[in-house]
């Protein structure tokens, strides 16, 4: 990942402050910054959101289109993640200098969604063993600041919040074959469950202490981290260990429940946020509809 | 550093007219052949040969492909072959070149001794043989090793039957896996070195001599492929020695994968 | 026809005969006993082998069952690009399935999976080697599954570790991994391919869990947890996953021990 310099004494000074639970933000060591969300950032898409936290700035839009299911699961549709680091969040990821990080966000991200306890695809099937929707989920990541998986998961969530896949009505035709029409009226739009999806919370280890959504100077300071996706019934759909330090197994156990309070909660404030954003974003009570 | 020493202690001795191979084995003697078979659950043929320093796994997977419009009858390319030299050549593209030559000489051998010969599908499909070649240790005389880890998993696949229904257009394969008529080549390298004829050079040998030569014999004693590299001439009489031994030494290995 | 050589010898377009399998939709039935017999608890016998790649600074070879992994280490090489220069060792790993390696046939998506064990295997392996020996050096560890019937990335770990030993590269410690499966209320250790790949239990827990641990320090290099688990629960299954490779480590250390000794013996017939 893009890394920053930040100098001993610097660390140093952050370190001390996380131990008397001070972040230089005034933040505490479990406290989040504040999170601006933005639902139908991108009126094209099916669904789409904006997610700043900070410096961190993330665009998702999800297009669903009609295709074959896979082989493995002919009765289910299919979400696929793509990550696009742009240069704009760092030099380093002009060109495909960025591929590497996206593709281990969107394998993340694959991961905690493959359940269906999580995420049911299977009401996105049309037409079992011939066609079903397929949600394209792009991410952008226009800008860096840190806790980069917990901002790309929240814009996913908000994304398929905002999601609505257009109705169809499948006949038999003549020939025996089904026939798909897609019914042009607005108001028949329908929204996915998104009950169950999870969001990721990354604790990161500064000190002897787990601090939540670090900043990138933070991140500097810190060498392992715990990528937990937490469900909001508090259920973990993947974890993960990353960065370049080792932790001991009480530090672990430390960290899990720590992530799964806090993953909770975050579903909690994140879902009022939700229903607020929309009624702001215009979708459901728009002009004339 | 010892290793490069040693190469340049070899080249001065060549230099003045002596030549003694390091392991203490005559010109003309093989190093000792190891080979498993079958040993990979997951491949349809698999099997693993041990020349020397030099270990090779082979893998074998049949896949199924359609006749394109325009081809008359199934086509001669068959076998695909892919070599892996993961442990070589750190850093550079995949493949790199050492990679893509031997991959392209040992297809075209497989293909002109014709190695695999399933039974035809149908008018529209046919079995392909996906060959994957995978160096482990590297010692000298790569393409002999590889030859005789693909005979090894030759004589180890098992392909399921499959079927084209043709009235309703569906092609099933079911689990009953049946040996398939295969050919082994078996291929035989040679090095010239002081105007001696080496066979089975060692990676030192390799770097001392001036080029490898192949003489590769199919199971019935003729010669499928002859190849001769390097910068020094051979004399006819070198060239007809060097099918005699080949000849020899299949039978001798043939004998051995049985 | 055929006018470029090209076109001769160029194969044609194929799909892996697996697709064409008609398979009996089983009944989703919860299995109880294993099907090699074992307990829940018993791990399958394992093979540890280090020095088979020649090349190399250091090799190892582990199996697991049939499960079959290689992995060698290259360097520490200078680095010579300037832009490339740090205080501490860069750490590359590049794992590979070998195309014949993966049950069913040749699969598509397989260089995503690859990248991320690749990116996996190397945050596991960064904090067992000591970096900060080898400033501006390179070290590369390359490492590729022969076969895999379960547990590939804890298989190659461990072959990762015991590479790393013999490559004389100075590390904390060695480095261990060990993986299992969680379906409902039992506990499947060393789960075989078939084992993995199961279908989730109907309620409860479910998923793999994959551990790197570094048995002296007692320190958790690496982790993946997929499925659907628990906090309370994925603590105590990483507990007994530490109890396993506490156990493993015997065998491991028997296996450096028998290439000192060849080594030893090499070194006195050369002298």
């Amino acid at each position: 990942m893009a890394n920053l310099a930040v100098s001993d004494s610097e660390k140093t000074f952050i370190i001390h402050g996380v131990e008397d639970n001070l972040r230089c933000d005034g933040r505490g060591c479990l406290d989040y910054r504040h999170i601006e969300l933005e639902l139908g950032a991108a009126p094209n898409c099916s669904g789409s959101s904006h997610v700043r936290i900070a410096n961190t700035d993330v665009l998702v839009g999800i297009k669903a289109e009609i295709a074959a299911p896979d082989h493995a699961a002919p009765d289910r549709g299919r979400i696929e993640f793509f990550v696009d680091l742009t240069a704009n969040a760092d030099p380093e990821f002009e060109g495909t200098g960025g591929d590497e990080l996206g593709q281990q966000i969107a394998g993340a991200l694959a991961e905690a969604y493959v359940s269906k306890r999580f995420l049911d695809l299977s009401s996105l099937c049309i037409v079992k063993n011939q066609q079903v929707w397929v949600l394209f989920v792009d991410i952008l990541i226009l800008e860096l600041g840190g806790s980069l998986y917990d901002a790309v998961s929240i814009a996913v969530k908000a994304a398929l919040y905002d999601l609505r896949i257009p109705k169809l009505t499948v006949s038999i035709g003549e020939d025996g074959k089904p026939e798909i029409e897609v019914s042009d009226d607005p108001h028949t739009q329908e929204p996915l469950a998104i009950a169950n999806v999870p969001c990721f919370v990354t604790l990161s280890k500064i000190g002897s202490q787990f601090v939540v959504d670090v900043s990138q100077e933070e991140a500097e300071c810190s060498t392992v981290n715990m990528c937990c996706a937490i469900a909001p019934n508090g259920r973990m759909a993947t974890t993960m260990k990353t960065g370049v330090g080792s932790l001991h197994p009480d530090s672990l156990i430390e960290a899990l429940q720590l992530a799964q309070e806090i993953g909770v909660a975050l579903h909690k404030a994140l879902h009022k946020q939700f229903v607020k954003a929309q009624e702001l974003s215009g979708r459901t009570n728009g002009f004339l509809l | 550093m010892a290793e490069e020493l040693r190469i340049l202690q070899s080249q001065a001795e060549l230099a003045e007219g002596r030549f003694q191979r390091k392991d203490g084995r005559a010109f003309d003697s093989h190093r000792a052949i190891e080979i498993s078979k079958g040993s990979i659950g997951t491949a349809d043929g698999s099997s693993l040969v041990r020349l020397g320093d030099t270990c090779v796994v082979c893998g074998l997977r049949g896949e199924i492909a359609e006749i394109q419009l325009g081809e008359s009858g199934v086509p001669s390319a068959n076998i695909g072959v892919e070599v892996k030299l993961p442990f070589k050549n750190i850093g550079y593209s995949n493949p790199s070149e050492e990679e893509q030559a031997l991959s392209q000489t040992l297809q075209n051998i497989l293909m002109s001794a014709e190695a695999f010969q399933p039974s035809p599908i149908s008018d529209r499909f046919f079995w392909v043989l996906h060959v994957t070649i995978t160096c482990l240790a590297y010692d000298g005389n790569l393409t002999g090793a590889s030859l005789a880890a693909i005979s090894g998993a030759l004589s180890s696949l098992k392909l399921p039957g499959a079927h084209h229904d043709l009235e309703l257009d569906i092609l099933q394969v079911d689990d009953n896996y049946q040996n398939v008529k295969c050919t082994q080549p078996i291929g035989v390298g040679f090095g010239i070195i002081n105007d001696e004829l080496v066979v089975d050079m060692s990676n030192e040998e390799t770097l001392l001599s001036n080029g490898e030569s192949m003489v590769v014999i199919d199971e019935d004693d003729s010669v499928v492929h002859l190849h001769k590299g390097g910068g020094t001439s051979v004399d006819p009489k070198q060239l007809q020695s060097m099918i005699q031994d080949a000849k020899k030494h299949s039978q001798e290995l043939r004998k051995y994968l049985k | 026809m055929n006018l470029g050589s090209d076109r001769k010898t160029r194969v044609a377009a194929s799909v892996p005969y697996q697709r064409f399998m008609v398979r009996p939709r089983e009944p989703e039935k919860e299995f109880c006993k294993r099907k090699d017999g074992r307990r829940d608890e018993e791990l399958r016998p394992r093979i540890f082998e280090s020095g088979l790649v020649s090349d190399a600074s250091g090799s190892g070879y582990v199996e697991q069952g049939s499960t079959k992994v290689v992995a060698a280490v290259f360097g520490p090489r200078e680095v010579t690009r300037r832009k490339e220069f740090s205080l501490k060792a860069q750490l590359r790993c590049v794992f590979t399935f070998e195309p014949f390696a993966t049950p069913g046939g040749r699969q598509e998506n397989i260089s995503l999976l690859e990248q991320r064990y690749s990116s996996w295997l190397e945050e596991s392996l960064k904090p067992v080697v000591q970096l900060r020996r080898y400033p501006k050096a390179s070290i590369d560890i390359r490492v590729t599954c022969l076969e895999n019937d379960g547990g590939v990335l804890a298989a190659a770990l461990t072959a990762c570790g015991i590479a790393l030993a013999t490559s004389g590269i100075e590390t904390f410690d060695l480095v261990i991994g060990v993986n299992l499966r969680a379906h409902g209320d039992r506990v499947l250790m060393d789960p075989s391919h078939a084992e993995e790949d199961a279908a989730p239990s109907r309620e409860g827990t479910y998923g793999n869990v994959t551990l790197g641990f570094m048995p002296v320090l007692c320190q958790i290099t690496g982790l993946l947890q997929t499925g659907d688990s628990e906090p309370a629960t994925l603590c105590q299954q990483i507990s007994s996953l530490i109890k396993i490779a506490h156990g493993v480590k015997p065998l491991m250390e028997e296996c450096l021990i028998d290439l000192g000794k060849l080594q030893e013996k090499l070194s006195e017939v050369q002298m």
